[in-house]
């Protein structure tokens, strides 16, 4: 049987592809008669991704929570990327019956490329720890990351924002290392904050109709290739963003320090705004019941 | 799953002699992409209809679009144009085939106004082009000298479409950019000589304007003045955008105001012309957009039965072998750009493009660029190119087959710049070389 | 036409010059939000995070209230090699069925899209770009453009005289 799987990013994204084809490599290892074909953002645009595969027009879907409605699993970006531990806490089950109900989808896996989170990268170095009155670009989860520190969040389209930050349109940019290196933008803003915030993750779900129409040793087979590619892709993507960031700095990049209590208020800003953000895509009480679960587990506070 | 060959030759066989049949566009687009999708998925495969039709229709940046054009109907509604012919009138002396040069030297200055060809092929044709045609120019040469004009402005920078394949080709968008600057020049350099050739061989195509006067240093003047005002225009677009105040979309609206304070210098300005002007925009966006949203689901499709990549993998096999893969890269895109839309056209294929360009070891630079001129040119290779439709849309006493006749010639043009930069690498890779 | 369908036809004018009337101010709300972000971002260094948004909702809701328009004026955009050929009667008869092939077309397709904002009110899908708001809210638009420009081929191919092709 043959899945059709439908991934958000194009395959020149290496290291947004990469999830992708590691759950394919995983699953057709486990001979049960499963093989993966990946279809790109090509056929069908991000934004438009899950609700085909809702109807079944796709089997499988890899995409970023905030491209959608009702994103639950937004949730997983404000904790710490540990998979075991958001399954055996039961955050896994809560968010994937909620899934289940509401997208048809069975959730398979909470994907994170490595450990590390988003930088934002800036045209001039931090002013005494703030980025006030900068302009920068960012879209939801990091609309408060940018106003805790006294910046101006502006969605400038991706495609502008190189030509934007050269003339000064805008000051900088929030996301992650890879982003960072694909879109060149190193070039025109050569200064990333560190630490790190939050986590970037993406999940990979399978049509529920197509997963009950599994044999149980099949299910157990995407089970097992969904944990083996949660585990994977942590791994490949800490080595990934060693040698982006080691490519970045031959390229004349330069860390520009969050000083302790701006990174705290980056870091509060951004988790407030993710729960906010789940709290009002899926319902307070649900989302406070995820909170609590992550937090007895020691995955967020 | 039927095999990607016939399911690439049977579509674009069914949406050729759909299109030669004579419905509006938008329709035989919908009605290969709904054969399609029933047939390869089903009626629960209807969902990517309407999903591609959405997205395809919510495109910030394809606002310069409606931006441009509503630029041009102010200028031509008001009157402004004139001026600007008159005062060209009064500056340039007795140069055979005057609106020719004049329609060249605009496109190269709104070439570096504007991303988008669709634009400026409709500013063009709603203010050059009715000139041109009561000065009683050649119909195809003039048709032909603005769709080529207006393919430069996806070349000569700023252009929404070299980023986007800088971004998805992982090159420097800003080496890139930059490498537009060299074959851009050459192109204009390229449709003049061409046009001289014409000129020279058909006196009739370029009609002398009648030289009523002696130019003396107070007409020089007067005509000075007359074009001064649209001085704020470029720099409402250009200024803003080289000033860093505003991103090329917005540069566009800060344009419409513009054109709508250079109608008031005029004194042309009414409420009456900004009705009308707004009212003829709208309905010309409309004709575009719904042919844009309606064809993306195509695209879409040849991802979706692997056609393209089949395409790929069989040209593959020859990637030991550069001279012929690069001709036969350069020319899928060309065939292809005949029928379908460009960005869409890209998605697809850059990121298919990319390993086969590193395998085969060619400068990135230089060949994204020709991809891109490949691109630009395919707005105007028949049956299928929004610069055309662009075009037509502000003409609509045009037939599609007189357009597509003016086309051909310039599109041999610009396969004679692709060849010079095939020949001398150096017109695009010299600039981004220097920047360094 | 018996007085009923004449009626019902000229209440469909009215809707499509209403609609276009619409389409005119999304454009106009184009230049505005665009001006409003330049000045206010440049001058008072506080962009807005509503206008790249306000502007694509714009230029797609305009662009489907226009449609209806278009097509009322046979203005869409199309190869005519085979029509230009062809003389009287054959002529009025090829053009009908050419109107009658897209007003089916514009119908099935308006069915489609109904389909889709039935499902989207349904389970309540929201537009995930900056501010949420609700999909129905811009994708109805383009139904309305596909049901009322359908119902314009369709006038055309029943022969209807007026603004035919
Ligand atoms: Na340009
Ligand atoms: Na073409």
């Amino acid at each position: 049987q043959d899945l059709r799987m439908i991934v958000s990013w194009p395959e020149t994204n290496e290291m947004a592809w990469m999830p992708g084809a590691r759950f394919k490599e995983n699953l057709e290892a486990k001979d049960t008669g499963l093989s993966v074909t990946i279809n790109g953002p090509e056929s069908v645009p991000p934004f438009e991704q899950i609700t085909p595969t809702s109807m079944g027009v796709f089997d499988i879907i890899y995409t970023y929570p905030a491209y959608h409605s009702k994103a639950l699993t937004v949730v997983a970006n404000a904790m710490t990327p540990e998979p075991e531990k958001i399954r055996s806490s039961g955050v896994f089950d809560m968010i994937d019956t909620y899934f289940q109900d509401e997208h048809n989808l069975k959730l398979l896996a909470n994907v994170a490329v490595g450990s590390a989170g988003y930088h934002c990268y800036l045209s001039e170095p931090l002013d005494g720890g703030e980025w006030q009155g900068r302009k920068l670009r960012g879209v939801s989860t990091y609309v408060p990351v940018i106003e805790a520190l006294g910046g101006a969040a502006v969605n400038t389209p991706m495609g502008e924002v190189y030509a934007g930050i050269e003339r000064g349109v805008v000051d900088g940019a929030c996301a992650p290392q890879s982003v960072y290196r694909a879109t060149k933008h190193y070039e025109v803003a050569p200064y990333r904050t560190e630490p790190t915030f939050g986590q970037l993750v993406s999940y990979i779900a399978m049509n529920l109709d197509t997963w009950n129409g599994l044999t149980d040793e099949q299910k157990t087979a995407v089970m097992e290739a969904a944990q083996k590619t949660e585990s994977d892709t942590i791994r490949i993507g800490d080595e990934v963003i060693d040698a982006d960031l080691e490519a970045m700095a031959a390229e004349g990049v330069e860390v520009t320090e969050l000083p302790e209590a701006q990174f705290e208020a980056v870091e509060q800003a951004y988790y407030d705004g993710v729960w906010a953000l789940a709290a009002e895509c899926c319902g307070e009480e649900l989302s406070a019941e995820i909170r609590s679960a992550a937090r007895d587990a020691g995955l967020t506070d | 799953m039927i095999e990607w060959y016939v399911f690439l030759s049977v579509s674009l066989s069914v949406l050729l002699v759909l299109f030669l049949s004579g419905p509006p566009l938008f329709v035989s687009f919908l009605l290969v992409n709904l054969g399609t999708v029933l047939m390869l998925l089903g009626e629960r495969g209807l969902i990517l209809v309407a999903n591609s039709i959405f997205d395809s229709a919510n495109i910030a940046s394809l606002s310069a679009i409606p931006l441009f054009i509503l630029m041009g109907e102010i200028l031509t509604r008001s009157g402004s144009v004139e001026n600007l012919f008159r005062a060209m009138d009064g500056l340039i002396g007795r140069v055979p085939g005057r609106q020719y040069v004049l329609t060249v030297a605009i496109s190269v200055i709104f070439g570096a106004l504007s991303g988008a060809a669709m634009a400026v092929a409709a500013m063009l044709g709603r203010s050059l082009y009715p000139t041109m045609i009561d000065r009683g120019y050649d119909r195809g040469l003039s048709i032909g000298t603005i769709l080529a004009g207006a393919s430069l402005a996806p070349i000569i920078p700023p252009s929404v479409l070299i980023v986007v394949i800088a971004t998805l080709a992982d090159v420097s968008v800003g080496r890139l950019l930059i490498a537009g600057v060299g074959p851009g020049l050459v192109a204009a350099v390229l449709i003049l000589l061409y046009i001289a050739l014409r000129v020279s061989r058909r006196e009739k195509s370029a009609p002398e304007v009648p030289d009523t006067a002696r130019r003396g240093w107070r007409e020089i003047v007067r005509s000075i003045g007359l074009l001064l005002p649209f001085s704020i225009i470029i720099f409402a677009v250009m200024g803003l955008i080289l000033l860093g105040v505003a991103t090329p979309s917005e540069a566009a609206a800060s344009g419409v105001l513009g054109s709508v304070l250079v109608a008031a210098i005029y004194g042309r300005f009414s409420l009456r012309m900004i009705r009308e002007s707004v009212s003829s925009a709208m309905l010309i966006t409309a004709m575009i957009m719904v042919i844009v949203a309606s064809s993306n689901l195509f695209g879409q499709m040849l991802g979706l039965t692997g056609a393209t990549r089949g395409l790929i993998d069989w040209g593959g096999a020859l990637a030991d072998n550069p001279c012929v893969l690069l001709t036969l890269l350069l020319a899928i895109v060309f065939v292809l750009c005949m029928f379908i839309d460009q960005i869409a056209l890209m998605l697809i294929l850059v990121p298919i493009y990319k390993p086969l360009v590193e395998a085969a070891g060619f400068d990135p630079i230089w060949f994204w660029l020709l991809v891109l001129l490949n691109l630009s040119v395919g707005g105007i290779t028949p049956p299928f190119g929004y610069t055309m439709f662009a075009f037509k849309a502000t003409a609509p006493e045009i037939g599609l087959g007189p357009i597509y006749r003016a086309a051909w010639p310039f599109v041999g043009v610009f396969i004679v710049l692709m060849a010079v930069v095939v020949a001398v690498p150096g017109i695009a890779t010299w600039l981004p070389t220097a920047m360094n | 036409m018996t007085p009923a369908l004449s009626r019902l036809a000229s209440a469909h004018d009215a809707v499509t010059r209403a609609g276009f009337g619409l389409a005119q101010i999304c454009l106009l709300v184009i230049v505005g939000a665009y001006s409003f972000e330049t000045v206010s971002r440049y001058f008072f260094a506080a962009p807005t995070s509503w206008s790249n948004e306000v502007v694509a909702y714009a230029l797609c809701i305009g662009t489907f209230l226009a449609l209806p328009e278009v097509t009322r004026q046979g203005g869409h955009i199309s190869i005519s090699i085979l029509t230009d050929v062809l003389r009287g009667g054959v002529r009025r008869t090829v053009t009908r069925v050419i109107a009658g092939v897209a007003g089916i077309v514009c119908l099935y397709v308006g069915w489609v899209l109904l389909d889709g904002n039935i499902s989207q009110v349904a389970r309540s899908e929201m537009l995930t770009r900056i501010t949420p708001i609700p999909k129905i809210w811009i994708s109805a638009w383009i139904t309305y453009g596909f049901l009322g420009a359908s119902l314009h081929f369709l006038r055309q191919a029943a022969g209807e005289t007026g603004a035919a092709p």
